[in-house]
């Protein structure tokens, strides 16, 4: 880790004249979820659309991956060996990956597939050798962030959602499910007549022409399934034993009610009940609960994380005591004579969790000329607050519960809002943003990992400081975690199970 | 003038213990930028020395959390002033550097202010590393300043003295502090040592309207130029930028070497004193005050340069006097009461304490303080010292946990005080771990990586007694499974894995403290924490939004590794002697394992069967019966069944075959979450537990027709038993030609023989079958 060694440093003090300058410290700012609060989103959504991320919108990339671990099997037997080594197998699918990107951006520039500005230079040329320290490098940083596989795009849907297994030695490899075997046959009769290519019938080293890249690029189009592959992912969704049934009956009901799928808000908003007309059914009232108290999670974090945007801005010209922000914010968002009525006021029955986390997103981009930020914030800060369960139940207390929030506000409700919302900037805000940033920061630093300064607010002498290096532009106001629903809806849509 | 930086002296050498003295202190910046150095270099020993001040601001920081734990902030209290010094002392067993500045430990001090700083080292200045060992002796007995750290303080200083021992001398580095004798007094004797002075220049963010004249005149000089700072001063809460009013004396000047290209707020003390045979440099914590400079106010640590016939000097330019500034806010109500300050420290179940500020001796309340707010734990008194103690209780527990730990005491009439709390046990805690400490403690703050996890479960096994309280060695000794290597059998490669029964719905779809502390380390083994490897992926290498970035690759070995150690911990927990194995435990840490490192359904589903087989052997303990029965509900939840019925009265056979009540309130399945978050079951779990509940199976009833003779045969009596198709055949049977087993057996007892397969199937089964005329009935579950 060190830049330079004690020796240099020794011999630097030792011919010295005069004191040192203190140098300054310039640190690689970075971090996500800067109150750490995400995790009980995650967990909220996985109640309703388990397994799922934000990325995995398409069928075909699932047929595919499946494909090529079936298809570097067959490779291995045709060698004739009884063992392989299992990095031979993942260098193959990673290849057939690539080779399905690559054909992919050719056809279409703007593919919805993870790696476009990776493998830009790969589309320009007009050849790729898949081997040597360029592949080997490639394969690493492909295999935890732009591989189809990797943890933040297709990998867990595929496994969770039990197209590929992982073999029963747990050697690393990973077989296709049967119930798959027919969508992958399908696409196996696409490729059937180029499977003759290296690149598809053997395993190590292989170069590819960019002129087989583009004949290929029409056989497996991203977004045109086979009638087989729709099957198996309407299967997924919506089979005797899939734990995704009853989201997806929950969003195929609302989509009828609607007769479109296209306003991804819209089906949100009608999902949670009230004040949507949407009569949810019986059988469904369940989901449909469990999924408005996540957009009550939502709209309770991106609260929080538009205050604490709102905090950045307000210290962008000097630092300031708790106080002096709470004034700040009351100037703006009223001041009532207890907690109870400054929550209270700021409901409105015809604004739902759904709505609240529009308009706030709206107001933070400086869309509305009507209210002020912190208005919004209060009545969204109000409408999480009054929805919130009494309890927490197992969820994590220092991921901030609603539950616990819930609680501690009643704590508040019979004294003034200054009170309040001094616990709020102190211990909801800046107590979650230091609490998380120091510990994320410790992790990195016992696994000797990069080290990157999450904190953007500090206390130093005056009051609440912006770190070095935070900037207060509006380019870095939060949004709302994604919450699958529109890669849920994207794969039904693509299935044929809603319109 | 070079650049010098702290952070940079942290990180070029595995030190051993570091020692930080400082007026202001920010804790966020000190977890977020030092302790994440020490961190790395894996220092054993930290401790932070603090002004009132300082460690006032640092109490309201809610989210900094390893004081105490990872190291200590002793707040110090100065009879009539301030402790000032600033002062970082990083020893190892052969080195021992000190660095002595103008910084605090803030962004400010490390960085965002223009400071000075000496970095001195026994290399070349062991004379001055032995002066800073005497400034830690003195300051630990002195009588101008409270504070509870002398132990740590003589510690250092035996250290820094065994370095400096065979270190080089000159005599021109010291160092000086004012804890006997006066700055002025000091500085005055070293410029006669240099025949006097023929000038002095001083550059300090802080003025008072005498001490720069005093000194002026103490060295017989007609004047003193002060540096101007361009980008102004740090604003403080006493002093200001310049003597005002401005004594004659004064001149203005700007000393070049403090102009920057991006000039920075001004922090560094620095003075200059030209003198007729050399020159001499004092630099450090003291400000152009009398209360620096006195005897008997703020406690300082400066170091002198003395050069001999030098031709060195600052290059000074005139320039005009400041003006006054003024404050930049509109200044804010004054708290009307100021927080007390306390220390504790947690040690054999006891709570130890000391207020350093005016505190009467009266009954107080003891609040623990946390981000949710304040926890009423007790009561207890002052005496006339400020000294108190109270029986630890829980709040040992609470402390070796994840938040931070501070204490409040108030009275009745309106006094309080707060401070951070110690453990001192924690070097006890730590030598038994050895090199596993670091993990565990992550573990307990919540922070634990995968790799820790590895450490955790490695050292679990290489120490099975502290697990559980009985030895385990057989089991260990017989060695763990293996997961697999990196080559397959090719063969397999087109079988899928025999799942279906099992998991994978998905595809069809030390004493006393040390006793305490494990109980801790197990208390993590029943939160919900949620998986670290999603952690990692989601909360550092991934946006929000999920769009396409390059990240550096996590090691895929890493992950496997904690897994592999954990399997081999299970095989030890699962194959102790039968009246040793803990049964409660092993489902915890299987639980957690899968919750944390996102183990795959497969793997977990191969876990919760061998537990569940497991649990039939060695029933729970009471206090298990809960997470017992929602693992089975779980494993139930995973079979293939053909009715609702029949899952139901599997999993009452299997609670029963446990000796598990199969009544009262449903378990909560969130108790085995990690199972739960990777099997996604699709099952009804009330529905489920009520049936179970509800139903009989038929060895119950044949229990009670074996236990109760006289019983009639009536379907309301049996329903389990009555539909089963032998029931008209036992109707009919006599008696005598009823034949019980208390266990399954597939050979006849009255003729010997082996039992058809399908008989047999229905004795193991439905408890019932015929053979040889006669009506076997077999109670075993």
């Amino acid at each position: 880790m060190a830049t330079v060694s004690l020796d240099d440093l020794s011999s630097i003090a030792r011919g010295a004249t005069e004191p040192a300058q203190s140098s300054r410290y310039t640190p690689r700012p970075g971090g996500v979820d800067p109150l750490g609060l995400r995790q009980i989103n995650f967990d909220l959504m996985d109640q309703v659309i388990p397994g799922l991320n934000n990325v995995a919108g398409h069928i075909r990339p699932f047929t595919v991956v499946c494909w090529a671990w079936r298809r570097a099997a067959e490779c291995a037997r045709d060698t004739g060996r009884s063992h392989v080594d299992v990095s031979e197998l993942r260098d193959f699918v990673n290849r057939i990956e690539v080779l399905f990107a690559w054909s992919q951006f050719l056809l279409n520039p703007n593919a919805d597939l993870p790696g476009r500005d990776v493998l830009a230079p790969l589309v320009r040329s007009g050849s790729y050798r898949f081997a040597g320290s360029e592949w080997k490098k490639r394969k690493e940083i492909r295999e935890y962030s732009t591989a189809l596989s990797a943890p933040v795009n297709y990998g867990p849907a595929l496994k969770t959602f039990g197209w590929l297994q992982p073999d029963s030695e747990r050697t690393g490899a990973m077989i296709p499910s049967p119930h798959v075997q027919q969508a992958i046959d399908s696409l196996y009769l696409r490729i059937s007549a180029h499977l003759h290519h290296p690149a598809f019938s053997s395993l190590g080293e292989v170069t590819v022409e960019a002129d087989s890249v583009v004949d290929w690029a029409k056989i497996w189009v991203l977004d045109d399934p086979s009638e087989m592959e729709r099957q198996a992912m309407a299967e997924t969704f919506f089979g005797e034993f899939s734990a995704l049934r009853s989201g997806a009956e929950l969003i195929r009901a609302t989509v009828n009610y609607l007769s479109s799928s296209e306003d991804v808000v819209a089906v949100r908003q009608a999902m949670c009940g009230k004040p949507s007309q949407f009569t949810v059914p019986d059988e469904l009232s369940e989901v449909s609960e469990k999924w408005r108290k996540l957009q009550v999670r939502q709209l309770f974090r991106f609260a929080l994380e538009a205050l604490f945007h709102w905090c950045i801005q307000q210290l962008d010209d000097g630092p300031k005591t708790t106080t002096r922000l709470v004034q700040l914010f009351l100037n703006e968002a009223g001041v009532r004579e207890t907690t109870q009525l400054w929550v209270d006021e700021a409901l409105d029955v015809a604004t739902g969790p759904v709505e609240c986390i529009e308009q706030l997103q709206t107001g933070l981009f400086g869309n509305t000329i009507d209210e002020s930020l912190p208005t919004i914030i209060r009545r969204c800060l109000s409408t999480s607050l009054s929805e919130s369960p009494r309890d927490c139940g197992l969820q994590q207390h220092d991921r901030l519960p609603n539950g616990r929030a819930a609680s501690e506000m009643k704590r508040f409700a019979d004294r003034p809002p200054q009170e309040f919302l001094s616990h709020v900037f102190e211990s909801w805000i800046i107590g979650q943003h230091v609490y998380w940033a120091v510990g994320r920061g410790l992790s990195d630093a016992r696994a000797r990992d990069k080290m990157i300064l999450r904190l953007k607010v500090i206390l130093e002498e005056h009051g609440w400081t912006l770190a070095p290096g935070v900037s207060a532009s509006n380019r870095n106001a939060p949004n709302p975690t994604p919450d699958r629903l529109a890669t849920a809806l994207s794969l039904l849509r693509e299935s044929g199970s809603i319109a | 003038m070079r650049v010098f930086s702290t952070l940079d002296l942290l990180t070029a050498h595995d030190w051993t213990h570091a020692l930080f003295t400082t007026y202001s202190l920010s804790l966020s910046f000190f977890e977020s930028v030092v302790l994440d150095a020490l961190v790395r270099q894996r220092v054993e020993s930290s401790r932070i020395f603090a002004d009132l001040d300082g460690v006032r601001g640092a109490l309201s920081e809610y989210g900094a959390r390893s004081a105490g734990r990872l190291y200590d902030v002793e707040p110090v209290a100065v009879t009539a002033g301030c402790f000032h010094p600033k002062l970082t002392v990083l020893v190892s067993a052969a080195e021992a550097h000190v660095v002595i500045g103008s910084g605090n430990l803030t962004f400010g001090g490390w960085g965002s202010n223009l400071e000075c700083a000496e970095h001195l080292h026994a290399g070349f200045a062991a004379d001055a590393i032995e002066d800073v060992a005497s400034f830690l002796e003195a300051f630990a007995v002195t009588k101008r300043a409270k504070h509870v750290g002398a132990t740590a303080c003589f510690e250092v200083a035996s250290r820094l003295r065994k370095v400096a021992s065979g270190g080089h001398r000159s005599g021109q580095i010291r160092v000086i502090h004012n804890l006997d004798r006066s700055l002025f007094e000091q500085v005055e004797e070293a410029v006669a040592e240099l025949r006097g002075a023929q000038r002095l220049a001083v550059v300090s963010p802080f003025y008072d309207d005498s001490a720069a004249d005093t000194l002026r005149a103490r060295l017989g000089l007609e004047d003193v130029a002060l540096h101007v700072h361009e980008a102004g001063t740090v604003r403080g809460t006493t002093g200001s930028s310049w003597p005002f009013p401005q004594p004659p004396s004064v001149r203005a000047v700007t000393a070049e070497w403090a102009q920057e290209p991006e000039p920075r707020a001004l922090h560094a003390k620095v003075f200059e004193v030209l003198c007729r045979r050399g020159r001499i440099l004092i630099s450090g914590s003291a400000n152009a005050t009398c209360a620096a400079w006195s005897g008997n106010r703020n406690v300082e640590l400066c170091v002198v340069r003395t050069q001999i016939a030098t031709a060195d000097k600052w290059i000074l330019v005139p320039t005009g006097c400041p003006q006054a500034q003024t404050p930049q806010d509109a200044p804010e109500a004054v708290p009307e009461h100021t927080e007390g300050i306390l220390r504790a420290a947690m040690e054999a179940g006891q709570v130890q304490g000391l207020i350093l500020t005016p505190f009467p001796a009266e009954n107080v309340r003891i609040l623990r303080v946390s981000a949710a707010g304040h926890v009423d734990v007790g009561e207890t008194s002052v005496d006339e010292q400020g000294h108190f103690h109270f029986p630890a209780g829980n709040l040992e527990l609470q402390g070796w946990s994840n938040e931070r730990f501070l204490l409040r005491i108030s009275s009745k009439d309106g006094h309080s005080a707060s401070g951070f709390v110690s453990f001192p046990e924690l070097t006890e805690i730590r030598t038994r771990l050895g090199g596993a400490s670091s993990s565990f403690f992550n573990l307990l703050l919540g922070t634990e990586t995968p790799r820790d996890v590895a450490a955790i479960m490695d050292w679990f096994f290489e120490h099975p007694t502290e697990i559980s309280p009985k030895p385990m060695i057989a089991a260990a000794a017989a060695g763990g499974t293996q997961t697999g290597g990196t080559i397959v059998e090719v063969s397999t490669l087109f079988k899928p894995p025999v799942v279906s029964s099992d998991v994978f719905r998905m595809s069809t779809n030390s004493g006393q403290a040390w006793g305490r502390f494990l109980e801790s380390v197990l208390q993590c083994f029943r939160e919900q924490r949620g998986s670290m490897i999603e952690g990692i992926e989601r909360d550092e290498g991934e946006a929000d939004s999920e769009t396409e970035q390059q990240s550096e690759p996590t090691d895929s070995a890493e992950l496997r590794r904690p897994l592999s150690a954990f399997e081999r911990l299970l095989e030890v927990l699962l194959n102790a002697s039968p009246s040793k194995v803990d049964i409660g435990l092993a489902l915890r840490i299987t639980n957690y394992v899968c919750d944390r490192l996102d183990v795959d359904a497969l793997t977990v589903g191969h876990f919760l069967n061998r537990l569940v087989d497991a649990l039939t052997k060695y029933p729970p303990k009471e206090s298990d019966e809960a997470i017992a029965k929602a693992s089975v509900l779980l494993w139930a939840a995973q079979l293939n069944h053909q009715s609702d019925r029949s899952l139901a009265r599997t999993t009452r056979s299997v609670l029963l075959r446990m000796g598990l009540a199969p009544s009262g309130e449903m378990p909560d399945p969130q108790l085995v979450h990690g199972f739960v978050r990777q099997l996604r079951p699709n099952v009804n779990f009330s529905e489920l537990w009520s049936k179970a509940c509800t139903l009989r199976v038929p060895q119950e009833d044949i229990r009670a027709y074996r236990t109760e003779p006289g019983i009639q045969l009536v379907e309301s009596a049996f329903p389990a038993l009555s539909n089963t198709a032998e029931w008209p055949a036992l109707k009919k049977a006599r008696r005598q030609d009823v034949y019980f087993l208390r266990k399954y057996t597939d050979v006849c007892p009255k003729c010997f023989q082996r039992i058809p397969t399908a008989s047999a199937y229905q004795l193991k089964i439905n408890g019932i079958t015929t053979h040889c005329g006669k009506m076997l009935l077999c109670e075993e579950l």
